[in-house]
């Protein structure tokens, strides 16, 4: 039988998670420099190249926390101390989430250290390698790692308890709601939609996706404390 | 850190012009006589110059797209901006 209270966790984590800015940024970035330089063939090859990068590093970074979970707990899951601190990492997030995640200004900047950024926008600009571009998808989950990994650490444990044939399909589901901003941006795009309708949407609503974003990492923590660690 | 120096060109402010226009789905003839037009003016404006930025340069590009075009100018004004 399905353990819903770890199918909730899981589908918690993975949607705030979603709403982590990088990849969707980077993705517009290479909308940006691609469309104005390439024939939309090529476009659409780069474009599913990041996002496939991009799900990629999801699926191993949230097998690798798996395997790391039950290998240093030998199967028994997550115990309840490591769960409250998880919790309180959670709850840590959501305030950088709400004060530090994006800069100041009317744009939709990130924390990360401008270098990075940089190195993202000038490898969106020049690239036309497939190749390049899956590791630039996958470069942005990894720069935005310190605000996911808790979130796949969580979402791993309530992995691990569901059944083995649930499993496979669980982490797909994590993978396929956290591309799902990107897959959305893909059929905007498809549909008509310009890169910067696109950004001026990003930058006009971006205090309501901090809000939600923050929120959401706070319903997440006090899931995890009522129904994994409480009970 | 040491910035990289290049000449000014007014055939690369023309092709940067009609590339970003081609990207917000301008049509080509349309996107020809801005890029046309802005290029002559920024290149007048550089000649009196010795040194120019990169960020004067598209500060200025701007200004010059503001009359024909909102998004192309928001496009300069916002390079570096998405990330």
């Amino acid at each position: 039988m399905i353990d819903f209270t770890s199918l909730g966790i899981i589908i918690l984590a993975a949607a705030t998670h979603a709403t982590l800015q990088l990849g969707l940024g980077g993705l517009l970035l290479l909308y940006n420099a691609s469309l104005g330089r390439n024939i939309k063939t090529t476009t659409k090859k780069l474009v599913g190249s990041f996002v496939l990068g991009f799900a990629v590093l999801i699926v191993l970074t949230t097998v690798a926390t798996c395997f790391i979970v039950t290998w240093l707990t030998a199967g028994r899951g997550l115990a309840p101390i490591v769960l409250t601190s998880s919790t309180g990492a959670l709850m840590a997030l959501a305030l950088a989430m709400w004060f530090m995640y994006y800069r100041k200004g009317s744009s939709t900047e990130l924390w990360i250290p401008k270098n990075i950024a940089n190195f993202i926008h000038a490898r969106a600009r020049t690239t036309k390698n497939n190749i390049e571009v899956f590791s630039l998808g996958a470069l942005t989950v990894l720069a935005e790692f310190p605000f996911s990994a808790v979130l796949v650490l969580v979402a791993s444990s309530s992995i691990l308890e569901l059944d083995a044939k649930h499993q496979m399909i669980a982490i797909m589901l994590y993978v396929l709601i956290v591309a799902m901003p990107l897959i959305v941006l893909r059929t905007a795009v498809r549909n008509g939609k310009t890169v910067v309708e696109i950004q001026k949407w990003r930058v006009k609503n971006k205090t309501f996706l901090r809000l939600i974003s923050g929120l959401m990492y706070v319903v997440l923590a006090i899931f995890v404390l009522a129904f994994k660690v409480v009970k | 850190m040491k910035r990289q120096t290049t000449r000014f060109s007014e055939i690369s402010i023309r092709k940067d012009i009609l590339r970003e226009a081609k990207m917000l789905n301008l049509s080509n003839a349309v996107a020809e006589v801005y890029a046309e037009k802005t290029a002559q003016k920024v290149a007048a404006w550089a000649e009196k110059r010795s040194v120019i930025t990169r960020e004067d340069l598209a500060r200025v590009t701007a200004r010059e797209l503001a009359k024909y075009s909102p998004d192309l100018v928001y496009v300069y004004k916002n390079r570096d901006k998405i990330i």
